[in-house]
């Protein structure tokens, strides 16, 4: 249960179908290598529809609270559903797109 | 037991006043104020409450009752005391959580509604979430910690339990370097308390999977540390508290007991012992009813005095404290029975043979009646209900019947002494006259050093304890066994030291001649 509803006008639209989010603390070396590695990872996804939000904890709790991120960096999938969660060293493509289960998602 | 549902705040209130005279602390303009947490007999441990605006950390093994006690802490403070309080669980769910506490009595769910109790839900995701390498929670969680402190006004703040998030996202900042780890929770605990909320945060305690006893916990925490443990009994878990460090301010130091009803902890911190008879009134005197009993007591017994009936079983230990209790009920005083040997039934009927009617004093509230399983007693919940029955009935006569089977239930010699000390010392504050009974051992004795040897032998050395000791005994003669009854001591007081026969008759105790050796 989450207190706090998102009121993010950002917030991905259902219809969207394919969102991902990233979340960040600040702008420390792991935040920005978080940042590059995940910018880098989209530029090869936005043609198939997936769009990207970066989200600073310290500048948005609210909706770090919503999404109960509990650590950082973390990239979420929020759409399609379930949502789907990997946190920690992001700079690994492969291992990025597995834990998202983002393949499966454009092969279905 | 006592009915706890009966127990009005005003009890409480009178209880917390008896132990408030003890505080050896006291909170001065300036210094460290303490903010009361509304659990029962938590504050009275802390003379006062928590530390206000500090953190203090709470240490127990697995089902020690830490998630109970941080749930409580938030749930009083909202709705007792107007402080909206916030949960953090890294842990269980908040649902599970809340699931679990609609077993106690408690309206957790509309505090939830009106945003008064905010959940953080900090567990593990149920859709899981994959770990790669390093993670910081550290600033994410104070992001939204101070995020939802803020948005609901908190005063209040529990983290359950944080113990779990080092083994979570255990990176070579946490695992490997104990001085960054170390550093890292002062720093946490530091942040929180820039909060300005009064802070409890649970972990999991030594040889405990989470444990962070090894990242030396007592060094993190500089502020406060407060430890619970249980152990299996005979047939319930007992649980105990010990506040370990509470900086810059004043607490009860030493193991104290607690339970968890359906009302929440209760803690039953130890009452002061204080044994010293200076402000004894010895023109006050409770008497038995019984003359010459009276009389060799110099005019019955001194108000605020401990007295131990002493005697073999059938010699008449539970007539004389009924005896003592209906006399007393029929000069205006209010009674306490703790009956630890026969059900109140059987205590009720016992005086009815002797013409005593004990059902109009028990409706109108002048004599209540505490009970307590032998198996697994705890003697400070016991200690409590007894204080709590006095203080709802406002007795000023106690019979514990009897003082022995304190021993024979599953309680150590010292524990029965301990408690018997703690008894002795509230009766004394508050002016209570005490009749404690006691089994003796010994059948025959017409020599009092026989039943005297058995008392000093005793663990227990209750005649230390007591102010008076009146013995019980047979005695063959002529083919027949004959009771005798003398006043062995009495302090303070003069009194008379000679031994008589007497009887148990239809009306009670009936006093004989004086024992002498030509009988």
């Amino acid at each position: 249960m989450s207190l706090v509803e998102p009121t993010n006008p950002a917030e991905p639209d259902e219809v969207e179908r394919r969102a991902l989010r990233l979340y960040v603390v600040g702008r420390t070396p792991a935040a920005v290598r978080a940042i590059d590695a995940i910018r880098e990872l989209h530029q090869g996804l936005e043609h198939d529809g997936w769009t990207l939000e970066v989200v600073d904890v310290l500048r948005r709790p609210e909706l770090a609270e919503a999404d109960r991120i509990s650590a950082v960096p973390a990239l979420v999938r929020k759409l399609p559903r379930p949502v789907r969660r990997v946190v920690g060293d992001l700079s690994d493509m492969d291992r990025v797109l597995l834990g998202l289960e983002i393949r499966d998602v454009q092969a279905g | 037991m006592v009915d706890r549902s009966r127990m009005t705040k005003d009890t409480r209130e009178t209880r917390t006043a008896g132990l408030r005279a003890f505080w050896t602390s006291q909170v001065r303009p300036g210094g460290v104020q303490k903010l009361e947490t509304g659990v029962a007999g938590f504050d009275e441990l802390l003379e006062g409450g928590l530390p206000e605006g500090r953190v203090t950390l709470v240490s127990g093994g697995p089902g020690c009752g830490k998630t109970v006690l941080l749930n409580e802490f938030i749930y009083r403070g909202a709705r007792d005391y107007g402080q909206p309080g916030v949960f953090v669980t890294f842990e269980e769910r908040p649902e599970d959580i809340q699931r679990n506490l609609r077993n106690f009595d408690w309206e957790l769910d509309d505090l939830v509604e009106s945003e008064r109790v905010a959940f953080i839900d900090a567990a593990p995701h149920a859709g899981g979430e994959i770990a790669l390498g390093e993670a910081d929670w550290f600033e994410p969680m104070l992001a939204r910690i101070e995020y939802v402190v803020n948005k609901i006004g908190a005063r209040r703040l529990a983290v359950d339990n944080l113990g779990a998030m080092f083994l979570r996202y255990a990176g070579p900042a946490d695992g490997g370097d104990h001085y960054a780890t170390r550093d890292r929770l002062f720093r946490f605990s530091d942040r929180l308390r820039d909060l300005g909320v009064t802070t409890l945060i649970s972990t999991e305690s030594l040889n405990q999977r989470s444990s962070l006893s090894h990242y030396n916990v007592d060094e993190f925490v500089s502020q406060g540390l407060i430890e619970l443990s249980s152990q299996g009994g005979q047939g319930i878990e007992v649980r105990n508290m010990m506040v370990r460090k509470l900086r810059g301010c004043g607490y009860r130091s030493g193991n104290v007991q607690f339970e968890i009803t359906s009302r929440g902890l209760e803690v039953f911190p130890k009452i002061p012992v204080d044994t010293s008879v200076g402000d004894t009134d010895f023109t006050q005197r409770k008497t038995f009813g019984v003359a010459e009993l009276d009389r060799a007591l110099g005019g019955g017994l001194p108000e605020g005095h401990i007295l131990l009936i002493a005697g073999n079983t059938g010699t008449g230990k539970t007539t004389l404290g009924l005896q003592f209790v209906d006399h007393g009920l029929k000069d205006g005083d209010s009674c306490v029975w703790v009956a630890l040997e026969e059900p109140v039934s059987v205590v009720v009927r016992s005086a009815a043979r002797h013409g005593w009617n004990l059902g109009p004093a028990v409706d109108e509230g002048r004599l209540r009646f505490v009970t307590s399983p032998v198996l697994d007693l705890m003697p400070d919940r016991l200690l409590y209900h007894i204080l709590d029955a006095v203080s709802e009935s406002g007795a000023t006569r106690i019979v514990v019947d009897s003082a022995s089977s304190l021993e024979s239930a599953s309680l150590d010699a010292a524990s029965a002494r301990a408690f018997m000390l703690q008894l002795a010392g509230f009766a004394k504050t508050r002016g209570l006259t005490v009749v404690l009974n006691y089994l003796s051992n010994e059948i025959f004795g017409a020599g009092k050093g026989q039943l005297l040897a058995s008392l000093n032998s005793n663990e227990l050395r209750l005649s230390s304890i007591v102010d008076g000791v009146i013995l019980l005994r047979y005695v063959e003669r002529e083919r027949s066994v004959q009771k005798l009854l003398n006043v062995l001591k009495l302090r303070g007081s003069e009194h008379d030291k000679r031994i008589f026969h007497y009887e148990i008759g239809q009306s009670g105790f009936v006093m004989g001649e004086q024992f002498g050796d030509d009988t």
